[in-house]
């Protein structure tokens, strides 16, 4: 954070905020997110990553796209990638059902739909909850949680969409 | 002075259009202006289109009308008095006025519209979701009639319907054609900023007669015909000391020459005059083996990062970007790319792009339980398969090749579901789209032709379902993603996973 403060004569200086200023009210103190639920667990993306829920009634299968992408959907008039998180995340993938989901995200210029077990809720979690992750869980180096949540009973793993998203796992990370 | 240009076939073949009259006036006069105007079409302006050019010269009328190809009695002095010869370092002192013919330019203005691309973008949108409509439409009306309901009345509003929706369309097609000329204008301005970095001498020829291509594809188009220009420049020509030395006319030529190939697709040709591609240097580079025919050159070429030469110069840098060319005109128009070299004596591109994108006439067909559609455009004809008929010759691989006869011809069929690598399971084929790739005959076997109906085709924009042999999707009515096949991408796909 930083502000211009123009003096007298006419210069414009920079000046820092220094460490014992408190951060603007609110700002930054907590997180929106949307949960949804793939297997067993709770994952969350930021609310400002998602555009929208849908619910889920097929995609089209694209032949030659890679394993974990279910197909197309087209939603209001733009054509998106499915991409199923069970088959992301390694979890059998189970039966399609009604409480199915497709949460549409957005990282720069891509749109993805991802496909979840479930979703239905925007949780506001505090920034002073969330942890990283330890490293075993992240042992396939692909940096798919960004952080834990731990909000009483409830554990909310917090998504990289642009980690989920990319096209082939980096190597050697 | 006032002279005027008309761009026609004759002028083109003299190699006259009114970027090289641009060119070659400006080497004798000042030019105050070009003034485009529209005139009657006639047998000397096919084209509708007239430049009016206002100069400011000491040059004789015979050297101005010379430069032009137009008779010395066209051009007209708008002076009484003689023209003062002008120091060609000093800046002339330009006067123009002349009523009468400002007169004349007026009116002919007032007839064109400058309008956004975003909004003729707009206007296509909302026929695209009206095709949509109307292909939703069709589809109740078959339920109705499915249902043993009488639709003949609405069978023939729907046929009219479809016929406006067709009109209309082409209408909108039409607003959005710019000349291909315009879109070559701006390359003589690139030549100029490399002829300068590579001190070599090279002209450039275009002619790009009347052709007319629909601005999205022109944009699309452009990058692509630079990287081009770039390499002939940069890698094609040779320097004019070893011009001279292989007997050559120093300056080297670059000619540009746009032609439609069908009414659907634009052909153009990129052709110099240089030392042709290095076959041994591209082999080695590529690091595989020296490559036999023009085709397999050209693949090699493209290969991404792939240059010819070892040090990174100013203008193309390492690469000579022709995986870019090839993911323009192949991957973003599906157009097509070829290319003839020849040592010593140049090299020419070919290339085929359709004319409009987005709206396509399309065939839908079933493969392997999914609907698809492919473009009619691409298609050369439907051949009906007895697989009873079709014979396979030895192959240690798993998709075999089958071949089929057409009219005493042996033709190779490929199980267009293997093709895709679909993992449904294969069923009795029963139908073929013949195509052409590379000039020859190839045809996708398949369960069913089903129709042919209008398709929106939208891009699959992400990477994640960017697959060769899929150009996009389309919404047939049915409010789901059809996906729309591009066989000549197919066909190179599968050409790569043989070799």
């Amino acid at each position: 954070m930083s502000a211009l403060v123009r003096a007298a004569g006419g210069s414009t200086e920079v000046r820092h905020r220094g460490p014992e200023e408190p951060a603007p009210a609110d700002a930054g103190a907590t997180l929106l997110c949307v949960v949804f639920r793939v297997g067993a667990s709770e994952y969350a993306l930021p609310a400002e990553t998602v555009l929208q829920m849908e619910s889920f009634e097929g995609a089209t299968p694209v032949p030659g796209a890679p394993p974990f992408i279910v197909g197309v959907v087209q939603v209001r008039g733009r054509i998106l990638p499915v991409l199923d998180l069970r088959l992301r995340f390694g979890v059998p993938v189970g039966e399609p059902s009604l409480e199915n989901r497709i949460v549409v995200g957005q990282v720069g210029e891509r749109v993805v739909a991802l496909l979840v077990d479930s979703a239905r809720e925007v949780l506001v979690i505090p920034r002073a909850e969330l942890k990283p992750p330890p490293a075993m869980l992240d042992g396939s180096g692909r940096g798919f949680v960004q952080a834990l949540a731990q909000l009483g009973p409830r554990l909310v793993m917090l998504l990289d969409f642009a980690r989920i998203i990319e096209e082939e796992d980096p190597h050697g990370v | 002075m006032h002279a005027t240009f008309t761009p026609s076939p004759k002028q083109a073949e003299r190699g006259l259009n009114i970027t090289a009259v641009r060119e070659r006036v400006a080497a004798l006069a000042e030019i105050v202006q070009v003034l485009p105007l529209a005139v009657p079409p006639s047998p000397d302006a096919p084209g509708g289109l007239s430049f009016a050019l206002l100069l400011v010269t000491a040059a004789p009328d015979l050297d101005i009308a010379a430069a032009i190809g137009i008779d010395a009695s066209d051009v007209r002095q708008l002076d009484s008095a003689p023209v003062e010869p002008v120091p060609s370092d000093a800046a002339p002192a330009v006067v123009v006025d002349e009523p009468e013919l400002l007169d004349e330019v007026a009116p002919q203005r007032l007839r064109f519209v400058r309008v956004d691309v975003a909004r003729l973008d707009d206007a296509m949108e909302h026929l695209s979701t009206l095709i949509v409509t109307r292909s939703r439409l069709a589809r109740a009306v078959a339920g109705l009639r499915a249902a043993g309901v009488q639709t003949r009345e609405l069978a023939e509003v729907l046929r009219d319907n479809g016929r406006q929706l067709r009109d209309l369309r082409a209408s909108i097609l039409r607003v959005r054609m710019v000349p291909v000329a315009e879109v070559l204008d701006r390359l003589p301005l690139v030549l100029r900023g490399l002829r300068r970095e590579s001190g070599k001498q090279v002209r450039l020829l275009v002619e790009a007669g009347n052709a007319e291509v629909d601005k999205g594809v022109a944009e699309r188009l452009f990058p692509a015909l630079v990287h081009l220009v770039r390499n002939a420049v940069d890698h094609a020509i040779e320097a004019p000391e070893l011009r001279a030395r292989l007997g050559k006319p120093e300056e080297g030529t670059l000619r540009i020459t746009v032609g439609s190939h069908s009414n659907a697709r634009l052909e153009l040709t990129v052709s110099d005059d240089g030392g042709g591609v290095d076959r041994a240097a591209v082999a080695r580079r590529a690091g595989g083996e020296l490559p036999s025919t023009d085709d397999t050159l050209l693949d090699a070429l493209c290969r991404a990062g792939l240059s010819t030469r070892d040090e990174a110069t100013m203008t193309s840098g390492r690469g000579m970007g022709m995986d870019i060319v090839k993911r323009i005109v192949v991957d973003q128009l599906g157009g097509e790319l070829s290319m003839k070299t020849e040592a010593g004596s140049g090299t020419v591109f070919t290339l085929r792009v359709p004319l409009t994108l987005t709206i396509v006439d399309a065939f839908t067909l079933d493969c392997r339980g999914q609907r698809f559609v492919v473009p009619v455009s691409s298609v050369e004809e439907i051949l009906e398969v007895d697989p009873a008929a079709v014979r396979f010759g030895p192959s240690s691989r798993a998709e075999r090749l089958g071949l089929i006869e057409r009219r005493g011809e042996a033709v190779p069929l490929v199980d267009l579901g293997g093709a895709l690598r679909m993992k449904a399971e294969a069923q009795a084929t029963r139908q073929a789209l013949l195509v052409r790739y590379r000039g020859e005959p190839l045809a996708f076997g398949l369960e069913r032709v089903i129709g042919q109906q209008e398709a929106v085709v939208r891009p699959l924009a992400d990477p994640l379902v960017q697959v060769a042999g899929i150009a996009g999707a389309t919404d047939l009515g049915d409010g789901r993603p059809t996906l729309v096949l591009d066989l000549y991408s197919l066909g190179a796909a599968l050409q790569e996973r043989a070799a």
